[in-house]
């Protein structure tokens, strides 16, 4: 070899002979794994927030159709039960039927992207 | 067991990380070295070293195949221990242009020629001295023995400005090992 002839090449075998500590592997495919995991849980609640706006978009749309008024003006009770009318009933439902919609969403999610890792686990 | 390296990155890129874990394994000593004696600490060069190889994992769809896996390898652990050297401002020695320029052709190769173990010892300090880019190079050729072109590509410069640079840090070592023999003698 040419170079084990040189001064400078010796030097730099004489340098620090740096070996990577036991277990170096396995650490750093834990972290690119990790890293992947929150590279997919990112996705999907990028995915899960753009659909629960679309469709919410969609139910504003229906509802309009349907000339269903946004009237978020409720009247308040005052505990007299003849006060309680229809629209008080209407809004309550305008306001909850979204909110269920997106908790069950928002559940189906998260289980699946539970039972995706967890299979995705046993594989490995 | 040896592997197909070809066969690996294709496994790679169709999503087997095992394929990238067996990878890893034949080249994390040779990045760890080059990151080790760029940044010279030995604490950041593991982490940086994991850094170098989650980047490479993430980048593998970029990896065209126009050089060979390990020089594009080899210049991501340059660019990042590069980038790590200058975020913490390591100092190094700065040496007039003038006097480099004036060391001679036969100095360098006396001080290449000479093996004894006073002037090999005094190049290990001396290269020690050198600023994070001339470690890396004389890492690459010298310590790696990488060819020039290979060197020159890693760093992202031609190969005869390569040739130039390794050309400067000789005469950069003759320097400093003459300043040392200087101060020994006085």
């Amino acid at each position: 070899m040419k170079q084990s002839n040189n001064a400078i090449h010796r030097a730099t075998l004489r340098r620090i002979q740096p070996q990577l500590p036991a277990g170096f592997g396995q650490r750093t495919m834990l972290r690119i794994r990790r890293r992947e995991r929150v590279r997919e849980w990112m996705q999907y609640a990028l995915c899960g927030t753009i659909f629960i706006a679309l469709f919410a978009q969609c139910l504003q749309w229906v509802f309009t159709r349907l000339s269903i008024s946004f009237d978020f003006d409720i009247p308040m009770p005052k505990f007299d039960f003849a006060a309680i009318d229809f629209v008080l009933v209407k809004n309550i439902a305008i306001i909850s039927v979204p909110l269920i919609l997106m908790l069950l969403l928002d559940s189906y999610l998260r289980l699946k992207m539970q039972a995706h890792f967890l299979f995705k686990e046993d594989k490995k | 067991m040896i592997h197909n390296e070809e066969n690996l990155l294709q496994r790679i890129k169709s999503g087997d990380d095992e394929a990238f874990a067996l990878l890893m394994e034949q080249y994390a000593n040779q990045v760890y070295a080059l990151v080790v004696r760029i940044i010279q600490q030995r604490e950041d060069a593991e982490e940086l070293t994991q850094d170098v190889f989650i980047k490479a994992y993430e980048q593998m769809e970029s990896f065209s195949g126009r050089s060979s896996f390990a020089t594009w390898l080899y210049r991501i652990a340059y660019n990042c221990a590069i980038s790590h050297t200058r975020r913490h401002r390591v100092p190094h020695l700065s040496i007039d242009e003038g006097r480099i320029a004036a060391v001679s052709d036969e100095d360098i190769e006396q001080m290449e020629g000479d093996l004894s173990d006073h002037n090999i010892n005094a190049l290990t300090e001396a290269i020690e001295q050198l600023n994070a880019e001339e470690r890396a190079l004389v890492t690459l050729f010298y310590y790696e023995q990488r060819p020039i072109a290979e060197c020159a590509e890693i760093i992202r410069q031609s190969e005869s400005n390569t040739k130039v640079r390794l050309h400067r840090i000789r005469k950069k070592l003759y320097l400093l090992i003459t300043h040392s023999k200087d101060e020994t003698e006085q």
